[in-house]
């Protein structure tokens, strides 16, 4: 499916690129064998190459596999054919060049936000003076500075998805995969938040893989957009997404945003009768 | 990057939020003297209906002593000094069971949770146990070690235990996915999990259930006392119940509430006390 083009290539400095990685999926299926019962393929032998520094969204229903195409390339759970790479390795287990962010922000409530943003660092024993001004200088970045000694608890449901966010980059990842982070944000909240990320984005370029339900989530924050379907889950078709960076909030009412939106909501009516996407 | 005005607007910003949680310190302590203030009424009232009843004779005294003789009964036994080894040894025992109960129910829980095949082969005997009246072997007890501290240690511990091996076990266990996958995603060592997750999480669950399990120890080792023992508060109130004397024990009954008050107290100051990292608060 040709999606009409108009700007790109987003404008990005060459410099940071070598921060990022590729990540090549290769015919990576998942099948879950049952006792007594058919086997389930949650994940039909898939291929697809996300560039250094590229944002990729997997939008679909429930039950297209996207979550389980995250945790394959997360290292959280093995393939059962194929194979996906990250930069050169092989992934077979979690790799801390690889930071995920959980739909539920996951903070540990025993510890403060900053304690929580060095966990990752204090558990691979990387914990140095330079992680410590980073943690506090992306703290301070996405509006948490000032409540660095506070406990999750003590936070809106936004900033602990921002506090999250912070430390799955607070180590300087290569890769960042986010499973529908915001789905349980209101929409105000939500749309701060796609900003920030993308600002985020901007200024520590990462190989994004992002999951979502919302097509309009996924349009505003992508290069590209992986459709899928379920029953197996498969990507039916990649979209790309050719609006010109940096993304602002007026975009939301650009008519080609629109566009793009609907042309992917119809390719869901036509590829899956069992879809029940609605966003 | 700015969102525009029309966008976003004030009220929802997390900054505004958060100011509305934090609430104004006067406000607070007013309202820590009103819920005090209340709290206050409760004991006050039963008193005065107490006194009531008893003074126009409208019970039997051996049914409800008057305010006055009870504390009559107090000022003799308990102040005088008659009480003290039984408080003592009723003491010592409440805090063994509880001490051997939060032991064992830590050990055992952790057990449990670590090796499934050991919880597939005894938790359901720990359940039919727990469902067990264990105050009924009480006697069984008395008879085989005794009128010493034995018995009531065992079925002190008995009680308290139960409520503490399945904290422990269902706060190793029961840690959220995300946390965990969490923690597998940072190549957390399953040590590190232990230490990061699992073990603030028990603890969550294990602070609470001493509440619990402090009462029952207190519960059995009266019990045990009530059976049979040389010294102890539940020997006292059946050998002044024998007596008619229920005066004093009226007074034993409100020392054993003031026992469990402070029982109660020692639990949240330790909770307190425990490092957040450890132990999580609230």
């Amino acid at each position: 499916m040709a999606v009409a083009a108009s700007v790109t290539t987003p404008a990005r400095s060459s410099a940071d690129a070598g921060r990022a990685e590729r990540i090549c999926i290769e015919e990576a299926s998942k099948v879950y064998l049952r006792r007594g019962a058919s086997p389930v393929e949650a994940l039909r032998p898939t291929t697809l190459a996300v560039e250094p520094g590229e944002f990729v969204s997997l939008v679909g229903p429930s039950g297209c596999g996207k979550t389980t195409l995250l945790k394959l390339v997360a290292g959280l759970d093995r393939v059962t054919g194929g194979q996906i790479t990250v930069g050169e390795r092989v992934v077979t287990r979690p790799d801390p060049a690889v930071s995920v962010v959980f739909q539920r922000p996951a903070l540990l409530t025993w510890y403060t936000v900053e304690e929580n943003v060095l966990l990752p660092a204090k558990i691979s024993g990387t914990l140095t003076k330079d992680v410590r001004t980073r943690a506090a200088e992306l703290l301070e970045f996405i509006g948490l500075g000032d409540f660095k000694d506070r406990y999750p608890r003590e936070l809106s449901g936004g900033m602990q998805q921002r506090a999250s966010i912070a430390r799955a980059l607070a180590g300087e990842p290569d890769v960042l995969l986010m499973d529908e982070p915001f789905s349980a944000l209101d929409e105000f909240t939500r749309e701060t938040l796609h900003d920030e990320l993308l600002r985020l984005w901007d200024s520590h370029p990462k190989t994004v893989i992002f999951v979502t339900h919302s097509i309009s989530e996924a349009v505003y924050l992508s290069d590209r957009v992986a459709v899928m379907a379920p029953r197996p889950g498969r990507i039916e078709q990649i979209v790309d997404v050719t609006l010109e960076r940096p993304r602002r909030a007026e975009l939301r009412t650009d008519p080609r945003f629109y566009d793009l939106v609907s042309s992917i909501r119809s390719s869901f009516t036509h590829a899956s009768a069992t879809g029940d996407e609605r966003a | 990057m700015t969102m525009t005005a029309a966008a976003t607007p004030p009220d929802t910003t997390p900054e505004a939020v958060e100011e509305a949680m934090v609430l104004p310190v006067e406000s607070r302590t007013k309202r820590i003297v009103r819920d005090l203030a209340l709290r206050c009424l409760v004991p006050v009232v039963v008193l005065l209906l107490w006194w009531f009843v008893t003074s126009r004779d409208m019970v039997s005294a051996l049914i409800v002593p008057a305010p006055s003789a009870v504390w009559e009964a107090l000022d003799g036994y308990l102040l005088g000094g008659l009480w003290n080894q039984d408080i003592l040894s009723t003491a010592r025992g409440t805090l063994w069971s509880f001490v051997l109960g939060l032991g064992l129910g830590v050990i055992g829980g952790a057990l449990l949770a670590f090796i499934a095949s050991l919880k597939t082969a005894i938790y359901p005997y720990i359940l039919a146990f727990q469902a067990f009246p264990k105050i009924a072997v009480a006697p069984l007890f008395v008879v085989w070690l005794g009128y010493g501290d034995a018995p009531k240690i065992i079925i002190g511990t008995s009680l308290a235990f139960f409520p503490v091996i399945s904290a422990t076990m269902a706060g190793l266990l029961d840690v959220d996915p995300d946390e965990h996958n969490l923690m597998r995603s940072i190549g957390a060592t399953r040590r590190q999990e232990l230490r990061h997750l699992r073990l603030p999480h028990a603890m969550s669950y294990v602070f609470p259930s001493l509440d619990v399990a402090v009462v029952g120890a207190l519960l059995g080792v009266i019990t045990a006392e009530i059976v049979g023992t040389e010294y102890g508060l539940g020997r006292v109130i059946t050998e002044r119940a024998a007596y008619g004397d229920s005066a004093a024990v009226y007074g034993v009954l409100i020392v054993l509430a003031v026992a469990g008050a402070i029982l109660h107290v020692c639990v949240s100051i330790a909770h307190r006390l425990m490092p957040t990292s450890i132990v999580p608060k609230q």
